[in-house]
């Protein structure tokens, strides 16, 4: 029986984000961008105790009917990303029969601050500004170009963000759309690994399925995941060559250069530079007589502290593709697991 | 002409109302009731801070500026559509200067970096 | 001009509601094969066709997920209005040589009104949840829709031309000889950019995009979602069926039915949004603006030019 593909939000690890970015190649799995888009949380790696609020927190905002799907507890037979969609499927299609099953909420059902009854109106604050009103603080002024003094938006960018890699934690200032400042929250002095170092070639093509993804291009995305998932079998595969110059072919006609071209500009190397060494260097090693990782010539490794700082004063458009064009690897988070 | 725009506002208002009244009795007919933590607003796992409401920096605020006067123009291009033809070659000359005019004014917004915020 | 007789309000609404309904549905449908056929996937029709079906009665089911401090009349009131919009500029669109809505004489001023009312709806939409990536999108998509507000304008304007009057019933009729995409090739390409912002695709789809996590629809599920994108076809339809009158001919045509040209038509139109909705990746708010204002406008202003010269 057809059904319409089942809509998952994944709340990855850094260690598993990119495994779970094939899943865009199953036809019957669609991951959506928001939790509350979707019917199944799929958590996948190892999520340590720091994060383990925020994981419940994710799955609260899913709406109900929902189920949770973990990808560590999936028995797999040749391929785990068969088996996990198929669960995702199963999950769905359980808790859809029957919604009284829904996974309750994790989280306590209390309000964040108290603000009923509180102030001259009830409404939990002094004043325009003071307090809590309504459950939250107002946010407060800070001085801006053009000698305005407006207000600033500080936000912690979660570590379940569809469109940041996953276990990315990053407060971000905003005064308008435009960072103001940001710092990463596993920084320090150390330095993002990115691509500058010997990966296997299925990982490269995952790294572009989320790109593309993230870039508007869901549909190239399914293609690339398809690639990744057919370079991951390590058979050799002569036609996987040719179907990756067919798609890099394809994307020329999409306007992705013109979309990146001097985004994230730094030192004369702009997103699109970067992208294209990545491309070059999937390409290189599909061309390869085996699948050898092969290195990308060019670019730099970055700290968090350098990252930040190329961000800042970007649109949150142009910082998201800046930060995606790096292929970085956020370090491990701390391997405590979490227990069932 | 009336009749015509009261079909216009006929079917106006019933495309209307039956979204809202497909939206609102979605609310009513909930089973399902919104918890305090299921109304986060989603940041990826983080509360806010503070209400996303706030006095936001629109950085485009000045091409607004042009772009309103460019409305202004436009109300008087709508007329002249009509009459174009009747009234000739004239008609295209002097739209053409009221056009270069704002013209020079689109360039001298160009230069003052109105329409790039980064 | 109007030797059309003017539907009565009840018949206004059956008509316009037909419309709407099977334009919503086709379209959909399109937008799955669309994706299907550029990712590579199998079409499956069977299952492309059942497709929105499927979708909306999960959607129906699904909880509508409320935030923390939403503003619920905007709320309600955002996808409700950009439904009535589309309603409305499909009134003035003449659907066959013999029915139209309503023809009123400034049918591209109404036009032209419902798309800028709508910037407005598209607004409350991402202000309504309170909720930080709904606002950002919100305001970011404003700057566009300006910009691409002044292209559609004009372009109007320019096939308004030739027929010495507002009504898109005359305009349709002015093309009985010449489709306006020969007389004025720059309109076309201009009006699909509009269409492609007003219903946030492709390139423009700033305002439900995937880098803000969904956008002004990060907050939306259940019947809100399904709300928002059945208004989003719904716009969709009305600009394509405009794209239809005002460029391609209406239902000039040779040997079939004038209505059924203008089905005809306004499809084709649906399928190349549909299908740019999917294959091109999306500009930045900025430089949209920028390409916009720069390169953009002075083409429309050449388009003018070149209807002005020929209509003389």
């Amino acid at each position: 029986m057809a059904v319409t593909p089942v809509e998952v939000f994944v709340a990855a690890g850094s260690d598993r984000w990119h495994d779970v970015q094939a899943l865009r190649a199953h036809e019957l799995v669609r991951l959506v961008p928001t939790p509350r888009h979707a019917t199944v949380l799929l958590v996948a790696g190892t999520i340590p105790a720091s994060a383990r609020e925020a994981l419940d927190r994710v799955h609260d905002q899913l709406p109900h009917p929902r189920a949770v799907a973990t990808w560590d507890e999936i028995v797999a037979g040749n391929d785990v990303v068969d088996a996990v969609a198929s669960e995702i499927v199963g999950c769905a299609h359980r808790v859809m029969a029957d919604p009284s099953t829904s996974s309750p909420g994790r989280l306590a059902d209390e309000e964040p601050n108290d603000w009923r009854g509180v102030g001259p109106f009830g409404q939990g604050g002094e004043g325009m500004m003071g307090g809590t009103p309504y459950g939250r603080a107002m946010a407060m002024t800070a001085d801006d170009r053009d000698g305005l003094s407006l207000d600033r938006l500080e936000l912690r960018l979660g570590p379940f963000l569809g469109q940041l890699p996953g276990g990315l934690v990053a407060d971000v200032a905003l005064q308008g759309e435009v960072i103001q400042s940001i710092e990463f929250a596993c920084a320090g002095s150390k330095s993002f690994v990115t691509a500058d170092r010997a990966v296997p070639v299925a990982r490269r093509l995952l790294w572009l399925s989320h790109a593309l993804h993230v870039q508007g291009l869901d549909a190239f995305a399914v293609g690339a995941a398809r690639l990744a998932r057919r370079s991951a079998r390590l058979d050799d595969d002569p036609g996987l060559a040719r179907d990756f110059a067919s798609l890099r072919r394809r994307m020329r006609w999409t306007g992705l250069r013109s979309a990146l071209r001097s985004v994230g500009d730094r030192d004369g190397r702009d997103t699109l530079a970067r992208w294209s060494a990545h491309l070059d260097a999937i390409a290189a090693s599909l061309d390869g007589a085996d699948s050898r990782p092969v290195s990308a010539d060019g670019s730099m490794p970055i700290t968090a502290a350098e990252l930040a700082e190329m961000i800042t004063g970007l649109a949150l458009t142009d910082a998201v593709s800046t930060i995606i064009g790096f292929d970085i690897d956020v370090p491990a988070m701390t391997t405590a697991p979490v227990e069932a | 002409m009336m009749s015509a725009l009261a079909a216009v506002l006929a079917v106006t208002a019933v495309a209307l109302t039956v979204q809202v009244a497909a939206l609102v009795r979605s609310e009513w007919a909930d089973p399902f009731v919104s918890t305090a933590p299921q109304r986060v607003p989603v940041l990826g796992g983080h509360e806010p801070a503070t209400h996303a409401w706030s006095r936001f920096h629109v950085r485009y605020y000045p091409m607004t500026l042009v772009f309103v006067a460019f409305e202004m123009e436009m109300m008087f291009m709508y007329p002249w559509a009509v009459v174009f033809i009747e009234e000739g070659a004239t008609a295209l000359v002097e739209m053409g200067m009221f056009l270069t005019i704002l013209g020079v004014g689109i360039v001298y917004a160009y230069k003052e970096r109105v329409f790039s915020w980064q | 001009m109007n030797e059309v007789e003017q539907l009565s309000a009840p018949l206004a609404i059956v008509v316009v509601a037909a419309v709407l309904v099977v334009g919503v549905y086709v379209s959909s449908v399109v937008d799955v094969v669309a994706f299907r056929s550029v990712a590579g996937q199998r079409l499956r029709p069977g299952s492309a066709a059942l497709h929105p079906a499927r979708v909306a009665r999960r959607l129906s089911r699904q909880q509508s997920v409320r935030t923390e401090r939403p503003d619920m009349i905007l709320r309600v009131l955002a996808p409700a209005a950009f439904l009535g919009l589309a309603a409305a500029a499909v009134t003035v669109i003449p659907l066959s040589p013999g029915i139209v809505v309503a023809d009123v004489r400034t049918g591209i001023v109404l036009f032209g009104a419902a798309q800028a009312l709508a910037i407005v709806a598209i607004f409350f939409h991402g202000w309504s949840p309170n909720s930080p990536f709904a606002l950002v999108a919100g305001y970011r998509f404003v700057a566009v829709a300006l910009s691409y507000e002044l292209l559609s304008m004009f372009v109007l304007i320019a096939a308004a031309i030739p027929a010495e009057s507002l009504s898109i019933g005359a305009i349709v009729e002015s093309q009985a000889g010449l489709w306006n995409v020969i007389r004025q090739p720059l309109g076309l390409p201009l009006f699909l950019i509009v269409s492609l912002g007003v219903t946030f695709s492709g390139p423009l789809d700033l305002l439900d995009s995937n880098d803000l996590a969904g956008g002004g629809s990060v907050e939306d599920s259940g019947m809100q979602r399904l709300a928002w994108q059945t208004a989003r076809h719904a716009m969709r339809i009305a600009f394509a069926a405009c794209t239809a009158a005002v460029f391609l001919g209406g239902w000039h045509g040779p040997v079939l039915p004038g209505g059924l040209w203008m089905a005809l038509k306004t499809f084709a139109v649906v399928a190349l949004l549909g299908f740019l909705d999917v294959f091109v990746a999306r500009i930045s708010a900025e430089r949209f603006v920028r390409l916009a204002w720069g390169v953009l406008l002075p083409f429309a202003f050449l388009n003018l030019l070149i209807a002005g010269v020929g209509a003389l």
